[in-house]
């Protein structure tokens, strides 16, 4: 059972694919490209013409519907594939969930049927079999990769497109095509096979034999209109670019029906995620609509975690100092790369070798950022990562990098390579076009790393180190880079951190004599108080030792006169005390005065009164601005011999 | 921007472990050792006019007797607002030890010493932190000349009259109501020219009033006329 | 007080903070503290928050007088350091129980370390029947708990013997040494020879786990077990001369056996500080229990600092 990591992790291929090629494939203006992605749930009359639109059923012999060829499918044992299966036996024809992704300011699907080099071809050219590592690095081209067929439960998905430019005057757009990628199977009687490439398109004979499928649909008059719009597939507008259609819209490996509200966060958060450099330069608007009509534009709130990094990428023209400066800010450091020099066999105009950096944002974290990680609960948007970016602005991974913070502050990071080093609307450098090209080159299918091992095509591209200089951007040498700012330097005088456990022993001695004893030793029946009356200080009390076998004991109490700080300034004298037991005795020291108790007495009540503070003065409110009457505390201490020592 | 030395807390357990300085008589700080115990903070919006600060305390150390008590107390009175003047830093950099140690210890050691060598605890005027404002003296100045501006009237009469009275600056700059300007410059206005002894009681009085009204909600105007009832009072009962 | 003074009358909240009209934060209300010192460079930073006076303030004025009372609600500002003290008003006179918005905004040219604030509600005029009323404007009738600004980094008191880095390659300094302990005084240290880059990479490095932070951990065990003995030596020796410790540390020292296995295991289980005392005291002046102390004091050492077990961490995780 794959972990519900992995299938998060499936989710995010699929937004990073088809954001990266909707991306690809902007028109060169200032405005943003627009990706919505559409979620529409069919049902009743909908899905039954959406069915039958799709040819989800119908004849029989030859087979020409769907259904037929889905159902021999999944006995395939070879290409086993369990979500199909499923499908098929839990699919009843009331409801089916599809989701387009509409992309807009984008040139379309240009190119000829048969010209695998532009946007159309590489969609329909053969992926079906083993893709190598080399297949479709470096391409940027087309939605060349079966990530979105992944996507549908019955692996079918229709393109409709409103191209840039047409070759001949009958191709008027939309241009429609529909492709199926399912295992081969065979037919009943044995006599024919059917291999994995199923088509949607225009049943033209010659064609068909040209290019071993049928050719797409250009709009003669309404009809393909009105088919688009049947399959989902209808554009926003007239302008150009693709609407692709999900049939069936699951998770790999996941139930057959997720929610499209999750969906929709989960679609925001992959969006900023990884495609915040874009957004943040507003050359990208992603949205997500629900069935419900609900329409959400990806901003940051949809994952906070990005914040941090998008403050660091955010000064990269702006900063220039190399070293931090507390919390919250940025310095801009580099890390070398050479460039091998390109094979000239291979290419017509090979660049040379080129010594060169690349650009390293570093921000050390503040309170906020954490709160931010916290909210976005993604491991890759936390602390002490480095999001590494090239000229496409999406960000290609993050890599942990907490071994350096081990000895030093909390940060985050970008690495800005290539054309991205470059400021908006600036040519790049000659050193920035070929950063750009060897990372491009690195690159698996996915775009998510950058891998020098084990990648033929890039040797087949240059002639020289290869997999050190790939390897320097996320190992040693990027560390090296970020430790040099990171790492504060000590200082003679410094204290050395966390040693306060080797001997704690600066604080003295904690038990001193005064609480030795431990704890109190009086029980009080009314907790002796003072209070304000006709100008003299109140007070009185009610208690004895805890303690029943005691010796003689007494209590002495004080009027202590307090002042701003709530400190004993001096001491009000006691002029007359009141013992209301028996058997006690009053001896006057000072302004204070003592108890004494024999130790058969268990317990006294007392009351007395202090001099009076007003005298001579009158005027109480005089009294108070001279600092006569003020705040004051009733200080009463007890002294009790033990028995032992009696 | 003004970069602003400081004396790490390594440069001030050096002074306190060592041996001759500044306990014996004539002995120097460490300076050569100093100096690799000094940070520096780089401070917008502050100057130090070292040139006018030099003058100046040059110039008191010749014409005060420095022998004489009354003398100290006049040069106090005289250099405090040109300390203030000359070391225009925010208060949150003058709160910080490390530039009053760095002054002392490395800029005007011999003035401290002389200032200072009748006092037994000369070590705490060249150390000393804002917690106490009595101790380190160019700190004690400036801070004593701050709390006592008049920011209005762009005058300092109020820190002539405070330093000009050894018992009354020691007690306002011992008392936490100096924090509170209008406090600070009222017991300037209105005691300067009591007698040491009633202003500690006075003074006394004052804080002891303070543990039921509220300091922060009375004017300058207010608590002097609270003093002067209490001068009356303290001056009829003796 | 002398008169009717309402104590927690008034509930004090901060309900958060944004710097320079920008970045917000959340305050601690554990500690009821406004952390502010991890957010870099600010100039200004606003609080807000409310204050909420309580029923209890019927209590403090004579019925005739209100609701509403002739008091003002204000919020007392002090900050220590840089000598400032100042009332930010939340409400003029006259007031009632209720509800009060407030919003301060502090310079930070102008604090340094912790700044208090207390709520306080002031009579702003006398009181016709005076006690046991306040009778006086000016005096506060209400009060409440107090919310702490920190700055700066709090500089903690910490307990533990002080480990500092310091250039060896100075004068007077052992150049080759990699410690150096400095303990005739009341201010003791250990000294770390900062010219040693490596020992300081792990020194500096947190208390997680890898290579440095084991080898930390191991790296403190050491200096530990030279450490103590240095310090039960130096503290007996005191102890044999004078008959008791003499400096602070010296009696940390001493409850610090008394209450460890260190004790324990130099003397008995229920050696407390006077029993210690006299102890060392005896055993360190005379000759033949001395060495039979300094082997005692070795063993007691290591267990204390756990220095085995950390060095046998230590190789099973980082043993090629």
């Amino acid at each position: 059972m794959p972990t519900e990591k992995a299938l998060d992790s499936e989710l995010e291929t699929f937004v990073r694919e088809v954001l990266q090629n909707a991306n690809d494939q902007g028109l060169p203006n200032d405005d943003p490209v627009k990706v919505t992605f559409e979620f529409n749930r069919l049902t009743g009359d909908d899905l039954d013409e959406y069915l039958e639109a799709l040819q989800w059923t119908g004849q029989a012999d030859p087979p020409a519907n769907l259904e037929w060829h889905v159902e021999r499918a999944i006995e395939n044992e070879q290409a086993r594939d369990p979500g199909l299966r499923r499908f098929v036996d839990s699919f009843e024809g009331d409801e089916l969930l599809v989701l387009t992704v509409h992309d807009e300011n984008t040139t379309g699907l240009v190119g000829e049927e048969d010209d695998s080099s532009q946007p159309y071809g590489a969609l329909v050219k053969d992926f079906g079999g083993s893709e190598k590592l080399d297949s479709s690095s470096g391409g940027s081209h087309g939605v060349g990769k079966t990530v979105l067929w992944a996507f549908s439960s019955i692996s079918t998905v229709i393109f409709n497109s409103g191209p840039r430019e047409t070759i001949s005057a009958d191709e008027e757009p939309p241009r429609l095509i529909g492709r199926s990628i399912l295992p081969a199977h065979d037919h009943e009687d044995a006599n024919r096979t059917y291999t994995n490439h199923g088509w949607f398109g225009y049943a033209d004979d010659s064609e068909i034999d040209r290019l071993g499928r049928p050719p797409s649909l250009w709009d003669g008059g309404n009809a393909v209109s009105e088919l688009a719009d049947t399959l989902q597939v209808d554009r926003p507008s007239n302008e150009t670019g693709t609407s692709i259609g999900v049939v069936g819209f699951r998770i790999p490996g996941e139930d057959m029906h997720p929610e499209p509200e999750d969906l929709s966060e989960q679609f925001r958060h992959a969006a900023v995620k990884h495609f915040w450099p874009a957004i943040s330069r507003g050359d990208l608007d992603v949205r997500v609509r629900t069935p419900d009509g609900d329409e959400e534009v990806a901003n940051w709130n949809d994952a906070p975690g990005v914040r941090p990094f998008v403050e660091c990428y955010s000064q990269l023209f702006e900063v220039e100092t190399d070293e931090l400066e507390g919390p919250g800010s940025v310095a801009k450091t580099t890390v070398d790369i050479t460039v091998p020099e390109e094979n000239e066999g291979v290419l017509d105009a090979p660049d040379p070798e080129y010594e060169t950096t690349v650009d390293l944002l570093i921000r050390q974290l503040n309170p906020t950022d954490t709160e931010e990680f916290d909210e976005s609960d993604d491991r890759d948007l936390s602390r002490n990562r480095v999001a590494r970016l090239r000229g496409a602005q999406m960000i290609v991974d993050y890599v942990d990098k907490s071994s350096v913070a081990d000895r030093g502050d909390d940060f985050v990071a970008v690495l800005v390579c290539g054309e991205a080093q470059s400021p908006n609307g600036d040519t790049p450098t000659p050193e920035q076009r070929a950063v750009e090209k060897f990372l491009k080159r690195s690159e698996p299918t996915q775009h998510d790393d950058w891998q020098g091992s084990k990648n033929d095509y890039l040797k087949k591209h240059y002639r020289g180190t290869i997999v050190k200089e790939i390897a320097a951007l996320e190992g040693e040498r990027l560390e090296r880079a970020l430790a040099e700012v990171v790492q504060e330097d000590v200082e003679s005088g410094d204290g050395v951190p966390d040693m306060d456990d080797v001997a704690p022993i600066m604080g003295g001695r904690t038990n001193d004599d005064e609480s030795k004893g431990g704890g109190p030793v009086m029980d009080w029946e009314e907790e002796p108080g003072t209070w304000f009356d006709d100008g003299n200080w109140m007070f009185y009390g009610k208690g004895g030792p805890i303690d029943e076998d005691h010796g003689p004991w007494s209590v002495t109490i004080t009027i202590d006169r307090l002042d701003v700080d709530e400190s004993s300034s001096d001491s009000i004298p006691v002029q007359s005390v009141k013992p209301l037991s028996p058997g006690v005795g009053i001896v006057q020291n000072g302004d204070s005065v003592t108890l004494d108790v024999d130790e058969s007495i268990h317990e006294i009540e007392f009351e007395g009164s202090s001099e009076k503070v007003v005298d001579g003065i009158g005027d109480v409110r005089e009294a108070f601005e001279i600092g006569a009457i003020t705040e004051a505390r009733l200080d009463v201490s007890a002294e009790i011999e033990t028995e032992d020592d009696s | 921007m003004t970069t602003i030395h400081v004396l790490a807390d390594s440069g001030q357990d050096l002074v306190k472990s060592h041996d001759s300085f500044p306990a014996e008589e004539d002995s120097e700080p460490p300076a050569d050792e100093l100096e690799n115990h000094l940070r520096t903070l780089e401070v917008d919006e502050a100057t130090i006019d070292y040139d006018r600060l030099d003058e100046a305390i040059e110039a008191s150390m010749t014409v005060f007797d420095l022998g004489r008590r009354r003398q100290r107390t006049a040069m106090d009175s005289n250099l405090a607002p040109i300390v203030h003047q000359c070391i225009d830093v925010p208060p949150r950099v003058a709160a910080v030890p490390g530039m009053w140690h760095y002054l002392t210890l490395l800029r005007y050691p011999d003035f401290i010493t002389s200032r200072w060598s009748q006092d037994d605890d000369l070590q705490e005027k060249f150390l000393g932190t804002q917690k106490d404002l009595y101790s380190n003296h160019l700190a004690r100045l400036w801070w004593g000349a701050h709390l006592t501006y008049d920011e209005e009237e762009d005058h300092y009469l109020a820190t002539h009259r405070l330093f000009n009275k050894q018992r009354l600056v020691n007690y306002v700059l011992d008392s936490s109501f100096r924090r509170y300007r209008p406090a600070a410059i009222a017991f300037a206005e209105e005691l300067w020219d009591e007698s040491g002894k009633n202003i500690t009681s006075i003074a006394k009085r004052f804080n002891n009033s303070l543990s039921t009204t509220q300091l922060e909600s009375r004017s300058k105007d207010q608590i002097r006329d609270q003093l002067g009832k209490i001068r009356n009072y303290v001056e009829n009962t003796n | 007080m002398p008169y009717h003074y309402a104590d927690g009358c008034l509930q004090f909240g901060i309900n958060g903070f944004s710097f320079d009209g920008g970045d917000a934060g959340s305050p601690d209300y554990d500690d009821r503290t406004i952390p502010l010192y991890d957010y870099g460079d600010w100039s200004e930073v606003t609080l807000e928050g409310d204050v909420t006076i309580g029923n209890s303030v019927e209590r403090v004025f004579p019925d005739d007088e209100g609701p509403p009372f002739p008091a003002e609600l204000i919020v007392i500002v002090d900050a220590e350091e840089t000598q400032l003290r100042f009332e930010k008003n939340v409400a003029d006179p006259p007031v009632s129980e209720g509800s009060y918005d407030v919003e301060l905004t502090l310079d930070r040219s102008l604090l340094r370390g912790d700044v208090v604030m207390t709520p306080r509600l002031v009579r702003t005029e006398p009181c016709r029947k005076g006690l046991p009323y306040a009778p006086n404007d000016g005096m506060r009738v209400a009060g409440g708990e107090s919310w702490t600004v920190v700055v700066d980094h709090p500089t903690k008191d910490s307990d533990g013997f002080p480990f500092v880095y310091r250039d060896f390659s100075q004068d007077g300094m052992p150049s080759e040494d990699l410690v150096h302990s400095f303990s005739k005084t009341p201010n003791p240290k250990m000294m770390i020879n900062d010219q040693n880059e490596n020992v300081v990479d792990v020194l500096q490095s947190g208390n997680t786990y890898g290579f440095r932070p084991n080898m930390k951990r191991l790296l403190k065990a050491d200096f530990g077990v030279s450490l103590w003995i240095q310090l039960v030596v130096l503290t007996g020796t005191t102890i044999a001369e004078a008959g008791e410790p003499e400096f602070d540390w010296q009696e940390g020292v001493v409850e610090e056996i008394s209450e460890s296995e260190l004790g324990t295991h130099l003397f008995d289980e229920n050696a407390d500080y006077e029993a210690v005392v006299s102890e060392l005291g005896d055993r360190i002046s005379d000759p033949s229990k001395l060495r039979e102390l300094i082997t005692d004091l070795c063993e007691a050492v290591q267990l204390y600092q756990g220095y085995a077990e950390d060095l046998d961490y230590f190789i099973q995780e980082h043993s090629p």
